[in-house]
């Protein structure tokens, strides 16, 4: 199989938008609006938390699309383990951003706790700061990302187009393979997909 | 939006070029559209996309059609692999709603797309 042709490549898992339980593509972005209707009455300053491959990425990616299609500047920064400067890179665009556009920290947890201590009463004052982490602390938990089995099968089902069961019984395999990742599981059935194994 | 490319096998050479003309019918005119050619990676890893010629859709209306032809570069090659596969697109985007519709077509100097076997053992 062609890697482009591979239904799990990066590109049409990026696509994807985070799911809140097993539910149609329509459904969850009716559960986005009602999430940026509770994120509004905190202020648009709070944490997205959740395990290792829970989708907190996803939903900071679908969180930013839409709220710049709601008419907010949104500014993001994406810090990993390899991210070497993620304290000075946040400090700096929290002195430059105006106070009504949202910054979004994916990986705000590599700022480090020191680096985070010194940033949060700037934080607490500016608010609109969203923040993703794999526990709860840093901000206010506005929304918990928990990964499911039956998520990870609606996902692969989409990505196919081929609800099968043989499908479904390959992702709960996966699922339990890989301790619940949903990124990890995806990325197998890519190696899959590639030997003709599905 | 219809995009009509006449990828000539003989011609999507490295150096050669690649034309056709993109037809649209939208709900509203466009503010501005861009016809592009560009290269970009799809697999398992991070995609990476580069924009090589870009031509600007002059007088945008509701409802028309635009030529292009742009020259190809020496490289790189359509390629596929299992982990990645590198594509040539011609790309239109329209504005104000961006829009977005493309089509493959293959640049090689075989005019076929190079395969990259497993390295298995």
């Amino acid at each position: 199989m062609r890697a482009a042709d591979n239904p799990f490549s990066a590109g049409r898992i990026e696509a994807l938008n985070y799911r809140f339980g097993p539910q149609s593509a329509a459904e969850a972005a009716a559960s986005l609006e009602q999430l940026i209707a509770e994120i509004s009455r905190h202020e648009y300053c709070g944490a997205i938390v959740g395990p290792h491959g829970s989708g907190k990425s996803t939903l900071l990616a679908g969180l930013s699309a839409r709220l710049t299609e709601l008419g907010f500047q949104v500014c993001t920064l994406r810090f990993n383990s390899e991210s070497t400067a993620a304290y000075s890179t946040t400090a700096n665009f929290l002195g430059r951003l105006p106070p009504t556009a949202i910054l979004i920290i994916d990986g705000a947890e590599q700022i480090g706790r020191f680096g985070w201590a010194f940033l949060r009463r700037k934080i607490q004052r500016r608010k609109r700061v969203i923040v993703s982490a794999h526990a709860d602390g840093l901000l206010p938990t506005l929304f918990r990302c928990v990964p499911a089995p039956n998520v990870a099968a609606i996902l692969a089902d989409e990505l196919t187009g081929n609800a099968s069961k043989e499908l479904r019984q390959v992702v709960e395999r996966l699922y339990v393979q890989h301790d619940g990742n949903i990124r990890n599981v995806l990325w197998s059935l890519y190696d899959k997909a590639a030997d003709g194994d599905i | 939006m219809i995009l009509n490319i006449t990828p000539d096998p003989e011609r999507c050479r490295p150096g050669g070029e690649i034309s056709g003309r993109v037809n649209w019918m939208l709900d509203k005119p466009m503010k501005s559209g861009e016809v592009r050619l560009v290269w970009s990676t799809r697999g398992k890893g991070s995609e990476d996309k580069e924009i090589v010629d870009r031509l600007e859709i002059v007088n945008p209306v509701q409802s028309g059609e635009f030529p292009f032809r742009f020259r190809l570069p020496s490289g790189p090659y359509s390629f596929s692999g299992k982990l990645i596969s590198l594509v040539w697109m011609i790309e239109v985007q329209i504005k104000p709603s961006k829009l977005t519709r493309d089509a493959e077509f293959v640049m090689s100097p075989t005019g076929k797309e190079i395969i990259i076997a497993d390295a298995g053992g």
